[in-house]
């Protein structure tokens, strides 16, 4: 699938990534209770993420193909975020709701 | 700069000679590109640092010590002597030579002469003296380079050596490296990695990268990367941290992107607390600080 780099930064925004960027790329990491758990990243310079870079992008998130398109189609928030990482096993298992952001 | 950064022959002798006065410089280019030695010339201290930090291997130094002052940098001593003395704390066992031109203005004190290798304050050598001397620096700049690729290659063997065990996170990998497919538990990362269609690429200790504030500074490193066309661009990929790629449409751009993103990592996570940081992404700043310096 194709993601443009507007899409990926506004979804990493959507999920509450602790984001930095420069002029080369943006940087951001996934981080619950104060804790940096996971780091995420995408380059500028074209429209959309070039070759398989949208895959790894995807990848890195933890999510499926399935599952990110329902992230671009605003069907996933940080919530539901946390609760398909516990899925994986990315977040410890705890209380689903209500759990303290970044 | 970027095109040369990893155009690292190993056959090669790379020299750094400095000298204000061009017509010695020129000379001293000559005499050394006639014993098969590729040469750097700058006429400052400035210009020498500078660019003993963006070429990406230098084997010797070659120095006048009495180096003009730049007036942009008035009342800050800019001689070869400072210089040698400040490459020398980069680089404790590089080959460092120093000469004047003029006899006995090149006599310094015995704690400034420690810095270099050998110096020559006698004045101005015969050209016998020069051919001589010339075969000689250029023996220790072969060792010098053969001691460093030696050493790379060890440091990769060990990476290699410590990325197989105890624990490699196989399955992490495999997920990140598109088109590696099912594999088999026991096959090696190299193995699935060349399977698809990646090849290693390795960037010494010492090498030249760009940093993310626009300048370049030498790796510690050593730095393994895994290499893979993708789709027209270039995917590079650091070993041992498949989340750390970068991409371009040239090999080389695609390097320049993933040291840049290293080293935004690494400025990024460089004042937090450990216990705020999950060991995964604790671990990811170690190994930079590690093969960068932060």
């Amino acid at each position: 699938m194709q993601i443009s780099t507007a899409d990926a930064w506004r979804v990493l925004r959507k999920l509450k990534f602790e984001l930095s960027d420069c002029k080369h790329h943006v940087r951001g990491f996934f981080t619950l209770d104060g804790k940096k758990l996971f780091p995420v990243h995408f380059s500028f310079g074209n429209k959309d993420l070039p070759g398989n870079v949208p895959e790894k992008f995807r990848k890195s998130l933890y999510l499926s193909e399935a599952e990110i398109r329902e992230l671009f189609a605003c069907h996933i928030d940080r919530l539901r975020y946390e609760q398909l990482l516990r899925v994986r096993g990315v977040l410890p298992p705890g209380k689903t709701f209500g759990s303290k952001t970044a | 700069m970027m095109d040369t950064m990893l155009e690292t022959d190993e056959s090669t002798v790379i020299a750094l000679v400095v000298d204000d006065n061009k017509r010695v410089l020129k000379a001293k280019r000559e005499l050394l590109h006639d014993q098969g030695i590729i040469t750097f010339g700058v006429t400052n201290y400035h210009d020498a640092i500078r660019e003993f930090r963006s070429v990406p291997r230098v084997d010797m130094v070659i120095t006048d010590i009495n180096l003009s002052t730049d007036e942009l940098y008035s009342g800050k001593d800019t001689s070869g002597a400072t210089l040698a003395q400040v490459l020398r704390a980069i680089s404790s066992e590089l080959p460092i030579y120093g000469y004047s031109a003029i006899f006995a203005e090149g006599q310094i004190s015995d704690e400034l002469s420690g810095a270099f290798t050998a110096y020559y304050p006698e004045g101005k050598l015969t050209l016998d003296q020069q051919l001589e001397y010339a075969v000689a620096w250029k023996a220790a700049a072969v060792q010098h380079r053969d001691q460093r690729l030696e050493r790379a290659k060890h440091e990769l063997e060990r990476l290699k050596a410590s990325y197989q065990m105890p624990d490699p996170n196989y399955s992490t990998l495999r997920d990140l490296t598109p088109g590696s497919g099912p594999t088999e538990d026991q096959d090696s990362i190299e193995e699935v990695l060349e399977r698809a269609g990646y090849r290693i690429k390795l960037i010494e200790p010492g090498g030249a990268r760009p940093r993310i504030d626009g300048a370049y500074a030498r790796t510690r490193g050593p730095i393994v990367l895994w290499i893979r066309e993708s789709g027209g661009i270039t995917i590079a990929e650091v070993y041992a941290y498949p989340e750390l790629y970068g991409h371009g449409e040239t090999e080389e751009r695609a390097i320049a992107d993933v040291l840049l993103l290293m080293d935004g990592y690494a400025n990024d996570l460089q004042g937090d607390d450990a216990s705020s940081l999950d060991p995964k992404v604790l671990r990811l700043r170690n190994y930079l600080n590690s093969v960068l310096e932060v």
